[in-house]
């Protein structure tokens, strides 16, 4: 299989007020998925046309296997892109739409025929060669056209929004095929999402892509719990922001002083918490809060609070909200280990 | 042609042949109206003998009368026949039919059926002397090779009410019934909701249409010429015999004359379609 | 309007359209059918007979016809197919303005362009051939392949064709497997109207041609000039043939606007 490296990628579409890429790097190791996660418009489908040499990139260098590929032309590229619209040849069967680039390669008939019924079975679709692809639910659509590209045992798997069209029970069926698939044939996998759910299932690792560039790769609890910048705080829905300063292991805020986990970085920085970290009650890092606002969201209630002319939200469950009235005043409990500094902001 | 080869690459070829055909025959053809290409130098000769000549205006007075006329005609009856079939009735689909088949007839074909249908010895004449109603081929009006060019007219009516009709109901069959439902739920009648709403928009595609049939029924050459009278000629006939006509010194003059008629389209394409997409 | 007003006029609508055919196919089947007969006195296949006996110059035009109108829409398809997509899928500067210079030979008169095309194709030698008669009948067939094509394409998703790269096809892979099939149907339309168009041509045939180019509508108007009847009844018939037979073939692909653009002028 293939490793792919991605060295300082430039692109500025023509007429475009920003670069879709600005100096993008990213490894994928061989063997590998990584989930490139982003809002839209961040570059990440252009990243992967990029890859799969259906656009040129204005600097920067694409490798695979440590071998730059940016002179080969799509159809010669170890890397195959399944459209995001799945891209079913319309005035073509299933079967033939299957075997498409086992065609191009002017494999001999008995050959294609074999891979095409191996990959149509690996998606649980193997009485449907037959059928036109408008005869297709949108789930079947989408896994005629992952065999499509699995039949050519690409080195490069390069998935876009496999899942944007699908209804929810469809959404988690289908991740599980592709994630049990990846597994089974080891192909290193890029699949790009604006999904953070999808991306922290699919992922071995997630790479959270904003403006043109990647922001924080790693596991998918570590970009929700330790983002490296304001801009991966917020884009996971982070919302509380402390400004202070850290000095032996305390932070120095609005607040008071909190204590912080160990090992975080000295100096001028900004504490960061999810909201659903903040627990009810007395303890440590325990806050006296006056309740501003509260806002029913289903499993878990958002509650505002402002101290010291900071705002911050909680979420919490139901239980634990019911005494939070606007005006009342209540006790909040930052943890320590849910606490992160971003310093230097 | 794949990838991102610019446009202009792909249509490159296409415009070469229409700047080439198209165009150098408009150029040559007025180039030839000057007097250029016989080695005579330039001059005005053509256009002054051409505009000063009674003949071409009548021949141009004519061919603006037949085009006129069979526009007016073709537009209101292809409406009124749209209207007709866009809702069943028993014969429906056959009138239909009818219609795609007319388009694809050549015009030269109907031009000849409709000389051997209203010639006064033509079919409607003997249908009328069977009927008792006319006692001789004379007797029966003159509708061909007449003075006010009514077989002419009749032509273009017959072939061109199916192109509008078609051309309706294809833009109505695309609008559907909504806005007229619309207007009805708002209280007009039938016959207002038809004229406030459906006829204006309508319109565009109407207009268009028109100026497709005016343009070539002022400018064909076919039918005038076996259907028109002699004098005055239609001008498309005035320019072919001139441009025929054994003495050289006459070709300039066919020159100016088929500019004459460029001229006229080209004010109609001005007024019908340009500054807007098709 | 009611439904027995509606029928009497939509039967009145049948007849009027109807009407200039038939003196036309009473003819190919008669023989000395003259004022005040209404019907033929004698029915019979002679001017079929006739007609495509071996000295008579209907199997040559035909013949001519035929080729003319198939290489006129074959070089009509391969130049308006490029320039269709062009139109069809890209927007650029100066789109309006082409479209309005296709437009430009589909409104002018033929006679108008005619006989200036005659005085460039006289300087290349390309008067009196079939040859010239073909190039000259791209005038009025081209911009309406264009036309169809530009509809065509602005239907059809070239993403597909970025799909293909990927999994693996060439250029022209890509052009033979995706882009033709996807629109074949168009093509198909276009070609066989451009056919109809070329088919029905009268005056810049006549122009270019210069009267050594026989064709059918040309043959048409001689044999019914020296009165002989009965077989410009058999030509007219024969000239109906293929729209016929056209209409018949796409039936489904159209809905009337596609082929009223252009119809036979």
């Amino acid at each position: 299989m293939t490793r792919l490296t991605l060295d300082n990628l430039d692109l500025h579409h023509a007429g475009a007020a920003r670069p879709a890429l600005s100096n993008l790097s990213l490894d994928v190791a061989d063997g590998e998925m990584v989930a490139l996660l982003g809002p839209s418009g961040c570059g990440k489908t252009t990243a992967l046309r990029v890859i799969a040499g259906l656009i040129a990139p204005d600097a920067g260098a694409v490798r695979f296997d440590g071998r730059s590929v940016l002179h080969l032309p799509p159809e010669r590229r170890e890397a195959v892109l399944v459209f995001q619209s799945g891209q079913l040849f319309a005035h073509m069967d299933v079967a033939a739409n299957v075997g498409f680039g086992l065609r191009m390669q002017r494999r001999p008939r008995r050959e294609i025929a074999d891979r095409v019924a191996e990959a149509l079975a690996q998606v649980q679709l193997d009485d449907l060669g037959h059928r036109k692809p408008h005869e297709l639910s949108g789930g079947q659509r989408q896994r005629v056209a992952l065999a499509r590209a699995l039949v050519l045992k690409p080195g490069l798997l390069l998935l876009d929004e496999p899942l944007s069209s699908l209804d929810a029970h469809l959404r988690t069926e289908m991740r599980a095929l592709i994630r049990r698939l990846q597994r089974e044939t080891g192909i290193t996998t890029l699949v790009v999402t604006h999904d953070q759910e999808e991306a922290a299932v699919l992922g071995d690792r997630v790479a959270l892509m904003l403006g043109g560039r990647i922001h924080q790769i790693g596991a998918g609890a570590a970009l929700w719990n330790r983002p490296a910048d304001l801009d991966v705080a917020r884009f996971f829905g982070g919302c509380n922001f402390i400004p202070g300063t850290s000095t032996g292991g305390v932070f120095d805020c609005a607040l008071g002083r909190l204590a912080l986990p160990d090992g975080a970085p000295e100096g001028q920085g900004c504490l960061t918490l999810r909201p659903e970290a903040i627990e009810p009650g007395p303890g440590e890092n325990a806050v006296v809060m006056r309740v501003t606002e509260t806002r029913f969201e289903g499993l878990l209630t958002r509650i505002g609070a402002e101290a010291g002319g900071l705002r911050l939200e909680a979420l919490m469950r139901a239980g634990a909200a019911r005494s939070a009235r606007p005006g009342a005043e209540t006790l909040w409990r930052l943890p320590r280990e849910a606490l992160w500094v971003l310093p230097g902001v | 042609m794949i990838g991102r080869g610019h446009p202009w690459a792909s249509l490159a070829p296409a415009l070469c042949v229409i700047a080439v055909l198209f165009g150098g025959g408009l150029a040559l053809g007025l180039a030839g109206s000057f007097g250029a290409g016989r080695g005579g130098g330039w001059s005005f000769e053509a256009w002054i003998a051409v505009l000063s000549e009674g003949r071409v205006w009548r021949s141009l007075a004519l061919s603006l009368w037949i085009a006129l006329a069979s526009t007016a005609l073709a537009c209101g009856l292809g409406l009124g026949a749209a209207l007709l079939l866009r809702r069943s009735f028993p014969g429906q689909g056959l009138a239909r039919l009818l219609f795609q088949i007319n388009l694809t007839i050549p015009h030269a074909v109907g031009a000849l059926g409709i000389l051997w249908l209203l010639s006064q010895s033509g079919f409607l004449a003997r249908l009328a002397g069977g009927a008792g109603l006319i006692d001789g081929p004379a007797r029966f009006p003159a509708l061909t090779q007449d003075h006010f060019a009514i077989g002419i007219i009749a032509h273009y009516v017959w072939k061109e009410v199916p192109f509008i009709g078609l051309i309706l109901l294809a833009n109505m069959h695309s609008l559907g019934d909504d806005p007229e439902a619309a207007a009805r739920s708002h209280g007009a009648t039938p016959f207002a909701a038809m004229r406030l709403v459906l006829l204006p928009l309508l319109m565009p595609a109407l207009i268009r249409a028109g100026a497709i049939v005016f343009a070539f029924s002022f400018g064909a050459w076919e039918v005038p010429v076996l259907l028109g009278q002699s004098a005055p000629p239609a001008l498309p006939v005035l320019a072919w015999q001139r441009f025929t006509d054994p003495d050289l010194a006459a070709r300039p003059e066919a020159m100016a004359i088929a500019m004459l008629i460029a001229l006229v389209s080209a004010l109609l394409i001005r007024a019908a379609f340009a500054g807007r997409g098709r | 309007m009611n439904g027995r007003l509606r029928a009497a006029l939509g039967l009145a609508l049948i007849a009027a359209l109807v009407a200039p055919l038939v003196p036309l196919g009473l003819w190919s089947v008669a023989r000395g059918w003259f004022y005040p007969q209404i019907l033929p006195a004698t029915w019979t296949l002679e001017p079929w007979a006739r007609a495509f006996a071996p000295r008579s110059d209907i199997p040559g035009a035909l013949m001519t016809t035929t080729l003319i109108a198939l290489a006129a829409s074959a070089l009509a398809l391969a130049l308006g197919i490029p320039a269709g997509r062009a139109l069809g899928l890209y927007r650029f500067r100066g789109k309006a303005l082409v479209e309005l210079a296709l437009l430009a030979p589909v409104i002018v008169p033929g006679i108008a362009v005619g006989l200036g095309i005659h005085g460039v194709f006289l300087r290349l030698g390309l008067t009196n051939s079939a040859l010239g008669v073909v190039l000259v009948h791209l005038v009025p067939t081209l911009p309406y392949v264009i036309f169809v094509m530009s509809g065509v394409f602005s239907n059809y998703d070239a993403e597909a064709e970025a799909q293909a790269r990927s999994l693996g096809a060439r250029p022209l892979q890509v052009l033979w497997h995706v882009m033709l099939p996807a629109i074949a149907p168009g093509v198909m339309v276009a070609g066989l109207f451009a056919f109809l168009v070329s088919w029905s041509q009268y005056i810049l045939t006549l122009t270019i041609g210069g009267g050594r180019v026989v064709t059918l509508p040309l043959l048409l108007y001689a044999q019914a000039g020296a009165g002989r009847n009965d077989q410009a009844g058999v030509l007219a018939m024969l000239s109906l043939a293929p729209g016929l037979v056209i209409l018949a073939l796409v039936a489904r692909q159209i809905g009337g606007r596609g082929m009223a653009f252009g119809g036979t002028r």
